[in-house]
């Protein structure tokens, strides 16, 4: 083949020039780290490490919203515990109160102590956080949850907030409650349910006996539309010795029970005492059940210790209250807790398979975008020797002329 | 006698001879570094009388050789050309520090850690900053491309400018080459010829062409597509480019000077440079454009929509947080008058309808009235201004007949846009304009807020249970999906909620009587009724076995109002609830007043990185598999720009080897090797060296004869 004098040159140059070009590129990617300079070097792994970096940042994300979800479960658990554990001695002091050696000045003493775990129960419902939010108020954090209001005429501690939670997403499909509203932990607890005789021709007296059978019996019968079906009538028969039970709302006959008016008389839970002969009726409301927080339950309490006329069955009824009031508060907290811990558990573990998975995608990344330092060094030292060999051999072919031997 | 004058000729000829030999290769060895110079070579025919006769000097060309050069110089220039625009886009588009999806996931972060603690304003103003910097990125891609379409118009035009004057430089030359081929049919002009040469060749690099060799030496130029540039009579035909009627969509014309006729080329196959650029364009930049549009207007319009359903810091109704852009129409140039006007929106929460596409709006029967109407008919076209088909492959065509037309009359069409004729009756039957929706878009998107409280974290509604409620129900989620706020209840989106933050009470929502669904009594287990907030019943749902929705359920019986079926969505909020409730149990719905500690919209807000919002494909109705995300969408036009460079990189690089070739191929023939005119030096220098002994032996036998003769 022919070769013109300008063909030996372009060629030359064009072999160093490409030489040139790819040392750059290697140069490039091993001092960025990177082996996709720019998207048309790979564009699906461009895409892909768009869609992965995404993962990542949101991941990310996710995890400062677990951080942030945890500590402020934290501090809702040790909240709850701390009521669980004064509400414990609170039980504690009403078993002793009922103690048939104490009298008027040691319940006094009590009462104190009672006062005292009151103040910290109504505090502690108050709680604040880091940013001087009520956590337990719901969505009106900036008020404080509960009031304090001695002159009102029911419960004197009231719920002020509303039931609104907040969630935190700290996985793409897991969002966990970050709070509880006082509402459901400590305001939407029942009292302890009565009776109340409330009329009849002879005059009778009655009280819980046996609560957990009365509560059955309450919650199956009491009706919240209709108040009349809650009365009730005991009816002594002709012979004296039967009483009907009917609801004088509804009319129905409840039941047939027999009757001996010289021993108390027990009806579900319900003990009565009356004295009646054939015909004779008593009347009883099962009373409207009252919701009441456990710091209402315990100012309650501590007013009833205050009086010194306080004893027998008064007493008892103030204790039975006030430990229905503990319990079924405690109930309620100890759920709370659980709660509280069940999503502790799940933020934990969410964390864990985020970290994992944190590493796997990076992993993957990595694989699509990152050099492979090994080779792309090879491949530099190849590339210098390439481009060294076009510069000398350049020298060698272009400096033959035929012009230099005339 | 004879003999020796014959002699002393043969020598003389001889001399001349080896001096024409000398001096064509001297020309070459002077001409080894000129563009486009063909070596030479001088062919010599013996006299019938003895001596050398008559010289020809010509070209040593192969014309294939110098046919496949342009070719390959046309078809790399085209992919030089679009590879290097390419790889600008590719760039700024692509570079991972830099990248829009960074900004995109900052600004959802930036959400989810507001959400994370509604009450705090730091955490609130960060979101409205990285919206900023959001809005500054869209900005700054966008403002990169459009520099690189102006960019581009103006290679254009100085382009066509340059093809124009070697288009006149190469008829200049034929008709100079046929003068003195004309005159001198021994020697072919070379000179001329390679100068002729190298301007088709350039004139290659810029367009793809034919050429055609008359026997007169002149040479004929045709595009690849097939039109004449330079013609047979001498005449030829030059590039002019417009835009109608986008001034910054230019397309490529022809222009015949001296008939006057004016042609349009397909731009995007007329090769070379021009053609390749051409491509880039339509394939690559128009594109990356509009998606860069759609992705913004789309993701502020989701944004909006879904801060309206919330309530914000300061206790309202959540509003804009984005401001969307207007965009007026461009008139084509044969509209009736050129100052009539068309403006065009995007429809507040219709933006994931949006498409890339661009739209021909044409106005027919535009008729004077209160208000005045006019018929639309809209056609959805590509960027290069070709018909956008449906899967059956017909044009996507929409008409709507006596649409309102005037000042403020915006109206509804396809893809989620709303056009506006403020000229009312003014238009002509055929008066057209073009929109481009999303073209600029992303540089006129606004914040509409700079105020941290105007983020509506919270949720508007609130239900709550009432403290002496038996059951073990609880509410286990509200949902919010209409906040239109409308005292005359007159537009068909009303929701419950009012202007002053509350629900609408009695007497005051749609259709009068009863007021908004304020409270939810059961009065058995599976039996509810929904009350207003004056406890009047609406309607009660009896015998149901979920308690989720609990309002949808009631809308579904037959006592729900008729004048709220009527609406769009009313109330247009809805809770469920978990549980067994008891009779006498009551749940109240109300605005949720200081309930600013609530992160139930902003979670939404956050998600909204997660959701398809986005419409893929033009040609299928948005919805299904037709959406996708933010990201999605944003990672879709990176790797198309990525696999388009690839595959023109490749391709290149094709076309580089084949050129490289090709000029080999006609440098192997035509061009000058230093070596071989050293050889050819020598070998002249002794024929000339001979000649001249020639005639100095020519000289000594007659000065013997003379001698003799003495």
């Amino acid at each position: 083949m022919r070769i013109s004098t300008n063909q030996l040159y372009d060629r030359s140059i064009q072999g160093i020039l490409d030489n040139q070009g790819d040392l750059s590129k290697i140069q490039q990617q091993l001092s960025s780290g990177k082996r996709i300079i720019t998207p048309s070097d790979d564009p699906v792994g461009v895409a892909q490490v768009i869609r992965l970096t995404e993962t990542l940042d949101q991941m990310a994300q996710y995890q400062k919203n677990n951080n942030l979800v945890t500590s402020s479960l934290e501090q809702q658990e040790t909240a709850l515990s701390s009521i669980s554990d004064a509400l414990n001695r609170a039980r504690q002091l009403a078993i002793q109160s009922g103690n048939g050696i104490m009298n008027a000045d040691d319940r006094e003493a009590i009462s104190l102590e009672i006062k005292q775990i009151r103040d910290q129960v109504f505090d502690l419902m108050n709680s604040r956080n880091a940013d001087g939010d009520y956590i337990f108020a719901g969505h009106q954090s900036h008020s404080p949850a509960f009031s304090y209001n001695p002159a009102a005429t029911g419960n004197k501690y009231q719920f002020e907030g509303d039931e609104g939670f907040n969630r935190v997403q700290i996985s793409a499909n897991v969002a966990i409650q970050a709070g509880d509203s006082g509402k459901l932990v400590f305001e939407n607890v029942l009292a302890r349910h009565t009776a109340t005789v409330s009329g009849g021709s002879v005059s009778a007296k009655v009280f819980v006996d046996q609560q957990a059978k009365f509560d059955r019996f309450f919650s199956d019968n009491y009706d919240a539309v209709t108040a009349a079906n809650n009365n009730l009538r005991f009816t002594v028969n002709g012979a004296g010795n039967q009483v009907t039970v009917t609801n004088v709302g509804t009319g129905a006959t409840l039941d047939t029970l027999d009757y001996d008016p010289t021993v108390p008389f027990n009806y579900q839970g319900l003990q009565f005492n009356f004295n009646g002969g054939p015909g004779d009726t008593v009347d009883f409301q099962l009373d409207t059940p009252q919701k009441k927080n456990v710091a209402e339950t315990l100012n309650d309490f501590f007013l009833k210790l205050q009086d010194p006329d306080l004893v027998g069955q008064s007493l008892d009824d103030a204790i039975r209250d006030v430990m229905t009031g503990i319990d079924n508060g405690q109930k309620q907290i100890g759920n709370t807790i659980s709660a509280v811990g069940g999503r502790l558990n799940v933020a934990e573990s969410v964390y864990e398979t985020n970290l994992d998975q944190e590493i796997t995608l990076k992993t993957a990344r990595g694989k699509i975008e990152d050099v492979d330092y090994a080779e792309a060094i090879s491949e530099l030292s190849k590339q210098e020797t390439a481009l060294q060999a076009a510069q000398q051999t350049f020298g060698r072919v272009t400096n033959l002329s035929l012009f230099d031997y005339l | 006698m004879a003999i020796t004058t014959d002699l002393l000729n043969i020598a003389t000829s001889g001399l001349r001879a080896q001096q024409t030999l000398l001096q064509t290769t001297g020309n070459n060895i002077s001409n080894v570094n000129t563009e486009g110079y063909v070596r030479q070579r001088t062919s010599l025919e013996a006299e019938k009388n003895g001596g050398v006769g008559q010289s020809y000097t010509s070209r040593v060309l192969d014309q294939f050789a110098l046919n496949q050069m342009r070719r390959d110089t046309s078809h790399f220039s085209e992919l030089e050309a679009y590879y290097d625009k390419a790889q600008l886009l590719d760039e700024a588009f692509a570079n991972s520090d830099a990248s829009l999806s960074t900004s995109i996931s900052k600004f959802f972060a930036s959400l989810q850690t507001a959400a994370d603690e509604p009450n705090n304003m730091a955490a609130r103003s960060l979101v409205l900053g990285e919206g900023e910097s959001l809005l500054g990125h869209f900005a700054y891609l966008s403002g990169y491309t459009q520099d690189l379409e102006s960019d581009l118009n103006i290679e254009f035009e100085s382009l066509t400018d340059r093809a124009n004057s070697l288009i006149e430089k190469i008829a200049d030359i034929n008709q100079q080459i046929k003068i003195t081929q004309s005159a001198n049919v021994k020697d072919t002009p070379g000179v001329l010829m390679d100068q002729r040469d190298q301007a088709i060749l350039e004139l290659s690099e810029l367009v793809g062409l034919q050429t055609q060799n008359r026997d007169d030496g002149s040479t004929l130029v045709y595009l690849d597509t097939g039109q004449a540039l330079v013609m047979e009579d001498g005449t030829f035909n030059v590039f002019s480019i417009s835009g109608d009627p986008d001034p910054n969509n230019k397309e490529l014309r022809l222009y015949n000077g001296t008939r006057g006729v004016t042609i349009n080329l397909p731009d995007t196959e007329v090769g070379g440079r021009i053609g390749g650029l051409y491509t880039y364009r339509d394939e690559l930049l128009n594109d990356a454009q509009r998606s860069l549009g759609q992705i913004s207007l789309a993701l502020a319009d989701a944004v909006n929509q879904q801060n309206h359903l919330g309530m914000d810091l300061d206790g309202q109704l959540g509003g804009d947080i984005f401001t969307l852009p207007t965009v007026a129409g461009m008139e084509y140039k044969d509209n009736s008058n050129l100052a009539l006007r068309l403006n065009s929106r995007v429809e507040a929460g219709r933006a994931n309808e949006l498409t890339t596409a661009d739209y021909k709006i044409t106005i027919n029967n535009a008729t004077a009235g209160a208000p005045a109407t006019a018929d639309l008919t809209v056609e959805v076209l590509n960027p290069d201004g070709t018909a956008v088909t449906d899967i059956n492959g017909s044009p996507l065509v929409f008409t709507y007949n006596g649409v309102n037309a005037g000042p403020g009359e915006w109206v509804s069409i396809a893809d989620g846009l709303q056009v506006e004729l403020p000229d009312a009756a003014s238009y002509a039957d055929g008066d057209a304009f073009l929109i481009q929706p999303t073209k600029y878009a992303a540089q006129y998107l606004d914040m509409n807020t700079v105020r941290g409280e105007d983020l509506a974290l919270a949720s508007p509604i609130r239900v709550s249970s009432d403290i002496n409620n038996l059951g073990d129900t609880i509410i286990i989620g509200t949902s919010v999906t209409n906040t239109t706020v409308d005292a005359t209840n007159t537009d068909p989106d009303t929701s419950a909620f009012t202007a002053a933050g509350s629900l609408q009470g009695p007497g005051a929502a749609p259709g009068g009587g009863v007021g908004a669904p304020a409270e939810i009594y059961f009065t058995a287990a599976d039996t509810y009724e929904i009350r207003d907030s004056a406890g009047t019943v609406i309607v009660t749902v009896a015998g149901t076995n979920t308690l989720e929705n609990l309002l949808g359920q009631g809308a579904a019986q037959a006592g729900w109002p008729a004048a709220w079926t009527a609406l769009n969505d009313y109330p247009g909020y809805d809770f469920s609830l978990q549980g067994i409730p008891k009779a006498g149990d009551s749940f109240t719905l109300s605005f949720n007043t200081d309930g600013t500690d609530d992160n139930r919209n902003g979670l939404a807000l956050a998600n909204l990185e997660n959701v398809d919002t986005l419409r893929r494909n033009a040609s299928v109705a948005v919805g299904g598999t037709n959406q996708y995300t933010f990201h999605a969408a944003f990672s879709t036009t990176v790797g198309v720009i990525g696999e388009k460079v690839s595959s023109a990189d490749i391709a290149y690089q094709a076309a580089d080897a084949m050129l490289t070739h090709s000029k080999n191929w006609h440098e192997s023939v035509s061009g000058v090797s230093l070596d071989e005119e050293a050889a050819n030096l020598v070998r002249f220098q002794q024929a000339y060296a001979a000649s001249a002994r020639l005639l100095s032996t020519a000289q000594t036998l007659f000065d013997t004869i003379l001698s003799a003769a003495r």
